[in-house]
């Protein structure tokens, strides 16, 4: 069978990192190799044998590298290795199923004077994706043996082995006219001048076309190579042709492009299958509907989780009626009434506000976490990206604002991928003028103690108030950060629609509403004691503590904005973190230290419940102002030292929380005149 | 093909897959064989948002459930062109 003359025929094993090189190796070689490596390099060098009919087979295992340039050591040692002369035949592995990438290391093997092989690997995995190649037509265009093959297979490799026989007793090229005549049309002629200068039989196993080649594309070494084996003329001729050409290693690339397109155009079959969704993904990414349709689901979004939040704003408000009767059971076996109060005034509002929550984190986590998982999301992201073009921002801010629609953090967080500080700034800026989670789990809360069956439209209200916040904020802080900069291109791989894995999706979500409602009653908790310390009196008559009386104080400033002074002091809380305005609220409205609770009795007071407290204490345009604020406000205290961290300047981070203070005032303001108008 | 990749990316503007296979009549396939390239050229970088370990602040108490994640599920892949070393060695 084998008639190779060569004693111990050295076969070299070429190809990109993942065509599966390791695989065909070991499986030659298995014990019979030695790992060390290259002479002077760190690069791992792994060569073997395996005796075949009487004969001993050499194989070396050049690194993995994507092409034949001299960019980094493993093409420089591959490179080297192969113009050597010390393999008789060049093994190139291709992974078949992604053969427009893989073959880039064929184009750049024309012109290499060994004779080689072509492996179309991994055709396994082809295969199940639907591809068919085919074989023989791609050898006779290449003119070298070309097999179908799957290196995991250790059973089948007898083709492999006689494409190795041919290769070594035929000796054939790779064929290189289809593809050097495409660099004719280089402008200038400077191909053919090349080839010209070069000398006619190449330089080892580098022929003439393949140094004109990688001269033109600019390559260091080559030309180094060039300059110690040519005459000074003709060396000076190479020069002067190379300083006229621009573009070239573009432009030979695109020729090697176009060489595999045409190479697969006859050979590759490939039934690409329809993803699922197309007309709907045409939609979401359409320039002038892809937005709208955002805007549409979000808002959807965002309502429906009023449907799982009412039965728990039902059951949570039972849990103040439970006052009455703890109170009583409490009395009863003779607790002190400090006891019984911080029971039913700290601990069971505590209860009514987070179970109020539950509906609302759990819903929004829900429909939000379901938009993720299905791949919706990045079409927003998408949509969204040339929005960002208009303050200045490179596409790829559209990502922190996306993620700060969960949470503002990270969304800082997110920022780091941005190189210029200004624009780090500004989208960190404008992020915070997007409600948060919290705020969209909060908010409803209180505008539902407030307006009731209304308070899906205060959301409404608030998202669009929100779009033109940021606007408005992005404008403002573009003006002071952002600098005439070139925009870089940005290319963005949507990732296929996926069917909801609605299992895990639901415990992750079941995972998160827990801690996070863990996290809220702690903080609502603490909010509400300590209020609720500040304005206790054991007489039952609030006027007298030290809070009151500076409640009263300020109340005729803060009403001129819209705030009673309970109101305001929520507000003020809402800046550490969200859900303390709601034990603010609580503590001061349905604690003893309330009017209102001064009036019906504390047991009363619960029994009626938070929404009748505010229903009787504020005036629906102070609602609205103070939810407004709430909203607009700095999300929160760990955000706050976030945008430091991310920023690292203290004046502007100053800067954003002090606009985000003045501007949710003015907006209280200017919500509280106008709903004035109005109720 | 390849040739009006570059210029296009050059404008500054983002694409999606979809858009250039559509735009330069070439398959997905193909054009993440270009971007194989011109990321080996580094011409192109992908964006990374998984930087660091984790965003956390280390403020625990503070920190609410989804905090600290810098990007979503299921989030686009973005590469980035680099237009400034990209100047000096194309004349565009």
């Amino acid at each position: 069978m084998s008639n190779i003359l060569i004693k111990e025929p050295t076969i070299a094993l070429l190809g990109q990192p993942n065509s599966g090189k390791s695989t065909l190796f070991n499986a030659l070689t298995g014990a019979r190799q030695r790992v060390g490596n290259w002479p002077g390099k760190t690069v791992e060098k792994k060569e073997g044998y395996y005796d075949k009919d009487g004969v001993r087979f050499r194989v070396a295992d050049l690194p993995g590298s994507y092409s034949l340039s001299a960019n980094s050591e493993e093409e420089i040692i591959t490179r080297d290795f192969i113009a050597s002369g010390q393999a008789d035949v060049v093994c190139i592995l291709a992974d078949s199923s992604q053969l427009s990438r893989s073959l880039f290391m064929l184009a750049d093997y024309v012109g290499i004077q060994c004779p080689a092989i072509l492996l179309l690997n991994l055709m396994d995995v082809a295969e199940a994706q639907g591809k068919t190649v085919d074989a023989a037509k791609l050898e006779e265009k290449l003119g070298i043996p070309v097999i179908p093959f799957v290196a995991a297979d250790k059973k089948h490799y007898d083709k492999f082995f006689d494409a190795i026989d041919r290769a070594l007793k035929e000796k054939k090229l790779l064929n290189i006219g289809s593809l050097t005549d495409k660099y004719n049309s280089i402008g200038g002629g400077a191909y053919e001048k090349l080839l010209e200068l070069m000398p006619q039989d190449g330089i080892g196993n580098y022929s003439a076309s393949w140094l004109a080649t990688k001269l033109l594309e600019e390559d260091k070494a080559v030309l180094e190579l060039i300059e110690e084996n040519l005459p000074q003329e003709a060396y000076k001729g190479v020069k002067s042709v190379l300083s006229s050409v621009e573009n070239g290693v573009l432009e030979t690339a695109g020729y090697k492009f176009k060489w595999i397109d045409e190479l697969l155009k006859d050979a590759l079959v490939y039934k690409e299958r329809k993803i699922a969704l197309s007309k709907f993904d045409s939609l979401a990414t359409h320039k002038t509907w892809g937005k709208p349709l955002a805007i549409l689901i979000i808002l959807l979004g965002l309502i429906a989780s009023f449907i799982p939040a009412t039965p728990f704003m039902l059951v949570g408000s039972l849990v103040p009626k439970l006052g009455g009767p703890i109170s009583a059971a409490l009395s009863a076996i003779g607790a002190p009434q400090i006891i019984i109060d911080f029971i039913t005034q700290v601990v069971l509002v505590s209860i009514y506000s987070v179970i109020s929550m539950i509906g609302f984190v759990f819903g929004v986590n829900l429909v939000f976490g379901f938009l993720e998982e299905v791949g919706y999301m990045a079409r927003v992201s998408y949509v969204f990206d040339r929005t960002m073009n208009k303050f200045g921002l490179q596409g790829k801010s559209v990502m922190p604002m996306v993620v700060s629609f969960g949470c503002t953090i990270g969304g800082a967080a997110g920022t780091r991928v941005i190189d210029s500080w200004g624009q780090k700034v500004l989208t960190i800026a404008m992020a915070w003028a997007i409600p948060c989670a919290a705020t969209w789990a909060i908010v409803p809360v209180l505008s539902s103690l407030f307006f009731g069956a209304w308070a899906p439209l205060v959301i409404v209200a608030i998202f669009f108030v929100a779009g033109i916040h940021l606007f408005i904020t992005g404008k403002l802080f573009g003006a002071k950060l952002i600098r005439d900069e070139d925009r870089a291109g940005l290319i963005m791989e949507l990732p296929p629609y996926h069917k909801p894995k609605w299992g895990a999706l639901f415990r992750s979500i079941f995972v998160r509403t827990g801690d996070i409602l863990s996290r809220a009653f702690r903080v609502v908790f603490i909010v509400a004691f300590i209020f609720w310390l500040l304005t206790y009196s054991a007489s039952g008559s609030p006027e007298q503590t030290l809070l009151y009386k500076f409640g009263q104080k300020i109340e005729p400033i803060t009403m001129f904005f819209g705030f009673t002074w309970q109101t305001f002091l929520a507000y003020i809380s809402s800046m550490v973190s969200k859900e303390a305005a709601l034990g603010v609220l609580g503590a001061l409205y349905l604690g003893g230290g309330s009017l209102f609770s001064a009036t019906l009795g504390s047991g009363g007071a619960m029994a009626a419940g938070l929404d009748s407290a505010l229903l009787s204490s504020l005036t629906a345009p102070a609602a609205l102002a103070f939810i407004f604020a709430v909203s607009f406000n700095a999300p929160c205290l760990v955000a706050i030292s976030s945008t430091y961290q991310e920023t690292r300047s203290i004046k502007w981070t100053l800067r954003i929380l002090l606009y985000y203070f003045v501007t949710s005032i003015l907006l209280a303001f200017l919500v509280f005149r106008i709903a004035g108008l109005f109720f | 093909m390849f040739v009006k990749l570059i210029h296009l990316l050059s404008e500054g503007k983002t694409y999606s897959l979809q858009e250039l296979s559509c735009k330069l009549g070439v398959s997905k396939e193909t054009l993440r064989g270009y971007i194989d390239y011109l990321s080996e050229k580094d011409l192109l970088s992908q964006v990374d948002f998984e930087q660091e370990e984790n965003a956390c602040t280390g403020n625990c108490a503070g920190c609410k459930g989804c905090a600290g994640r810098k990007t979503f599920k299921n989030a686009p892949t973005l590469w980035e062109f680099k237009r400034s070393e990209s100047e000096s060695s194309l004349d565009l």
